[in-house]
């Protein structure tokens, strides 16, 4: 059904924010419903201003609504007001545009940002009027699909979705809604479920939960077996872009009306990080990197600027400071008569001087707080997660960003990394108050601005697909404690400590590794009311511990497990490229504190992904430019 | 510089944008049309776009209004034409005037904001036109129309008959249509909300305030008893 203007308005006038969901944004695509032959929603799991931050969306909202045939509209978790109208009034959740509701959509997307919206993800189908699980969709019933890093691990939701998108979506999407196209025009425009299914398996890159069987093991371990459909392979491996540079990028994004997390041009420098950090899942799922080049990117940016009329551009990677004509580029888009005047943003930097004299470039005057992210306090523990930091290059930058007129750094560590003892926290103590007395000795120079440093730090989720995968979660009872000797240490009118949630991270943790079984615990967890879990007002540990028991699950025995390397892991079906004897080789150099150089700028590691997905690294880093080229 | 005077409308379902969306939202457009935009100097230059009165969220109107500088000499016409290629569905110019550089600005003119709102009955109950027009008496008979309005944490009382005149209202099967005009001041004005939830709970008329629909039907500027538009004073051709 499609929402009534009334019903609408009815909505709008009562939730705290009705900009989230007026639809009508400004590029927004709003194409012709019956006009369509396949109809799908992008489904984002978390608050609006959230998802429409998020690149992803809007790359592959561009690219479906630029195919003549195809509708793509969009959806995002309503915000606990707008769920109580929903229900109170019995409507359906609606796509923004369209006003329908989700069951009459042919396909649902969902994308899997982050382990605690996956509440969100039942409540979004419950409010769409899905049935929950796969296996009790019918034939009228829209697909239900999923994509995006959670993919690499998907047996906590495998229940729920139809099927898996593994890897970069911008093709295989297209591929996906041409077969379903193809399939529903030779059925008068409605759908056989089974056959559907059946044929979007053998779509590489697709994973479909219900071709596979599944296994318990001795100690209750739930272990997905062999492929039961034919043409289904043993292993599905991730879809990768070959020519990132000349891949679909949207000339007009929507332009939202309430202020997002991102609400900027963003241009997307390269995909892929080599630096090679050990716990780290994005630097070891999106490789190789791929470069876009310095034309690409600023045609783009031109493009972006004219059609969006937005005041900043947002320059984001992995790691933005390790484009490799960084400095080129920036001087180009502050020259252009497009983007002249625009601020320009480096989201991700890297911590050394050269990143400070980039900084200080782009900003001006504006002094906004700079963060680098040393991740551990002491060398032996960063030469333990490859991290590649001294703290000499901590101290050099904090000491140029200080001169450069800054007075505010941030500083981000992670606790309970693997091998870490009470002297890996004194370290950070120390770093921090390191950087300090550096800002004090500055500041004692010039002006006297008061120095402000703020040490950030967050708990260790061992991820699937990383040398750390095997690793288990420090218990929380640790992680507060060394969270509390943080406390104690760090002190002091100009040095400010925040710490993520234990509690938290230990649920992400369990949602991060889990298999089969952890399905159930997530459905009855939704069931008791959870909902927008990474939000610490909304997040409700009593009910998740509930429903664990409810299910007769220990949730510790998922965070806390040590893998041996000869256990099945619940996410070994899932190729990412990167070989499991890379990880695992990865794995022992850490507890020998043996760096791994970045194959960009040295020899090759031989993580396996190039040959495994027979593509290559593109960039110039060789030919890069000299680092030191910014004027003073 | 150069000044221009834009008379817009805000229609459902932008209507229920903030301000300060709104405002990002005009600057959007006027980025897009490309016009030669004057911005204000300092650390943060904002494009010099200044507003009339602030619509309250949910509420549609017809006359809203901004002044705009541009650094070059651009027809009236033209500006018009550029704006509207780029304004999103539901914002609409509907006139243009060149302002005389010196004039105030439209915040320290206008001084009357006159609304429309159609609210519905409560389930059950239903008035004649004649027992409306009673309560009404009784209601413009009372000395003050104390309501209490929520300041952060306290709640404190407020005299809004001051702030409120030309209360009218008619019946209909459905509910109540009605008009009334609020005076902006320096020191803050009745909002259209609080005049319509008054009706309910002082003037004891059987509606659903919460449920009203609310439309500004005018911004003025009134000295002397002599009300003319915006668009009037201060512009040139």
């Amino acid at each position: 059904m499609q929402l009534t203007i009334t019903d609408h308005n009815k909505i709008l006038r009562s939730v705290s924010k009705p900009a989230r969901y007026v639809g009508v944004e400004w590029n927004a695509a709003r194409k012709n419903w019956s006009a369509a032959s396949v109809r799908m929603a992008f489904c984002f799991p978390d608050v609006y201003e959230v998802g429409m931050s998020h690149l992803g969306l809007q790359i592959l909202y561009g690219l479906v609504n630029n195919c003549e045939p195809f509708l793509m509209d969009r959806v995002f978790a309503p915000w606990p007001d707008l769920e109580t109208v929903l229900r109170q009034s019995q409507l359906p959740l609606f796509g923004l545009e369209t006003r329908h509701s989700l069951d009459d959509f042919d396909l649902l997307g969902f994308t899997l940002q982050y382990e605690l919206s996956y509440t969100n993800i039942l409540n979004m189908l419950d409010l769409g009027n899905i049935p929950l699980r796969s296996d009790q969709r019918n034939d009228c019933h829209p697909l239900v699909i999923a994509g995006g890093p959670g993919a690499f691990c998907p047996e906590p939701l495998a229940p729920f979705i139809d099927a898996f998108v593994i890897g970069e979506g911008e093709e295989v999407l297209l591929e996906l809604l041409n077969l379903i196209d193809r399939h529903q025009a030779s059925r008068n425009g409605s759908r056989d479920r089974k056959q559907l299914l059946l044929e979007i398996a053998q779509i590489p890159g697709v994973y479909v939960p219900a071709a596979f069987s599944t296994r318990t093991l001795a100690g209750g371990d739930v272990v997905v077996d062999t492929p039961q459909w034919p043409g289904v392979p043993e292993r599905i491996q991730k879809r990768i872009l070959k020519n990132f540079d000349q891949a679909y990028f949207p000339d007009a994004t929507v332009v939202p009306y309430v202020e997002t997390v991102h609400d900027r041009v963003v241009l997307e420098l390269f995909r892929g990080c080599q630096r090679g950090c050990r716990f780290c899942q994005a630097g070891m799922i999106y490789r190789p990197c791929r470069e876009r080049s310095q034309d690409t990117l600023s045609a783009q940016a031109r493009k972006l600027a004219s059609s969006t009329g937005y005041e900043e551009i947002s320059l984001v990677s992995l790691s933005s400071g390790d484009y490799s004509r960084i400095t080129e580029l920036i001087q180009r888009l502050m020259s252009d008569q497009c983007t002249r005047g625009m601020n320009i943003s480096l989201p991700s930097l890297r911590t050394d001087s050269f990143s400070v004299a980039l900084a200080r470039e782009i900003h001006g005057n504006r002094k906004t707080t700079l963060t680098f992210a040393p991740e551990a306090g002491t060398q032996r523990l960063r030469d333990v997660i490859n991290k590649g930091v001294t703290d000499s290059d901590v101290l050099e930058a904090a000491r140029a960003a200080f001169e450069a007129g800054w007075s505010a750094l941030k500083l981000y560590f992670m606790i309970g990394l693997p091998t870490e003892t009470d002297a890996d926290l004194d370290g950070i103590a120390e770093l921090a108050s390191q950087v300090l007395h550096a800002g004090k000795a500055v500041s004692r120079k010039s002006s006297s601005r008061r120095i402000e440093i703020n040490v950030s730090v967050s708990n260790f989720v061992p991820k699937a697909h990383t040398p750390f995968q095997w690793e288990g979660q420090n218990s929380r009872e640790e992680l507060q404690r060394k969270q509390e000797y943080l406390r104690s240490k760090i002190r002091g009118r100009n040095l400010k400590l925040s710490w993520h949630d234990a509690e938290m991270s230990f649920w992400e943790a369990v949602l991060a590794r889990g298999d089969r079984r952890i399905a159930g615990l997530i459905e009855s967890a939704w069931k008791a009311g959870c909902r927008f879990d990474g939000w610490t007002e909304h997040f409700r540990p009593d009910l998740w511990h509930q429903a664990a028991r409810v299910n007769g699950i220990e949730p510790e025995t998922f965070a806390y497990r040590r893998y041996r390397h000869e256990e099945v892991l619940p996410w070994e079906h899932i190729d990412c490229g990167v070989s499991t004897s890379y990880l695992a080789e990865e794995q022992q150099r850490a507890y020998c504190g043996e760096l791994t150089a970045d194959c960009r700028f040295d020899s090759c590691s031989e993580c396996g992904v190039c040959s495994e997905l027979e593509t290559a690294l593109s960039g110039e880093w060789n030919q890069g430019e000299q680092r030191v080229s910014l004027s003073d | 510089m150069f000044r221009y005077r834009i008379e817009y409308g805000k229609q459902a379902p932008l209507s229920f944008i903030s301000h300060l969306e709104m405002v990002k939202t005009w600057e959007r457009t006027i980025r897009r049309s490309r016009l030669p935009i004057a911005f204000s100097s300092g650390f943060h230059p904002h494009c010099r776009i200044s507003f009339g009165s602030v619509l309250p969220v949910g509420t549609a109107s017809d006359f809203e209004y901004l002044d705009l500088e541009l650094t070059e000499n651009v027809s009236a016409e033209e500006v018009a034409a550029r704006i509207r290629e780029q304004l999103p569905a539901g914002l609409s110019l509907k006139a243009i005037r060149r302002v005389v550089p010196e004039s105030p600005s439209l915040m320290s003119m206008i001084n009357i904001a006159g609304y429309r709102f159609y609210a519905p009955w409560k389930t059950g109950q239903q008035l004649s036109q004649f027992e409306l027009e009673e309560r009404l008496h009784r209601l413009r008979a009372r000395e003050s129309w104390e309501i209490t309005r929520k300041r952060k944490d306290r709640v404190q009382p407020i005299d809004i008959k001051p702030g409120i005149r030309q209360i009218e209202m008619t019946v209909s099967a459905a509910g109540v249509i009605g008009q009334f005009e609020l005076l902006l001041g320096p020191s803050g004005s009745v909002r259209p909300s609080e005049a319509i939830e008054m009706l309910e709970m002082m003037g004891t008329i059987p509606i659903d305030s919460k449920a009203a629909e609310i439309e500004r039907i005018g911004l003025w500027i009134e000295r002397a008893e002599i009300r003319i538009s915006p668009m009037v004073l201060g512009t040139s051709c």
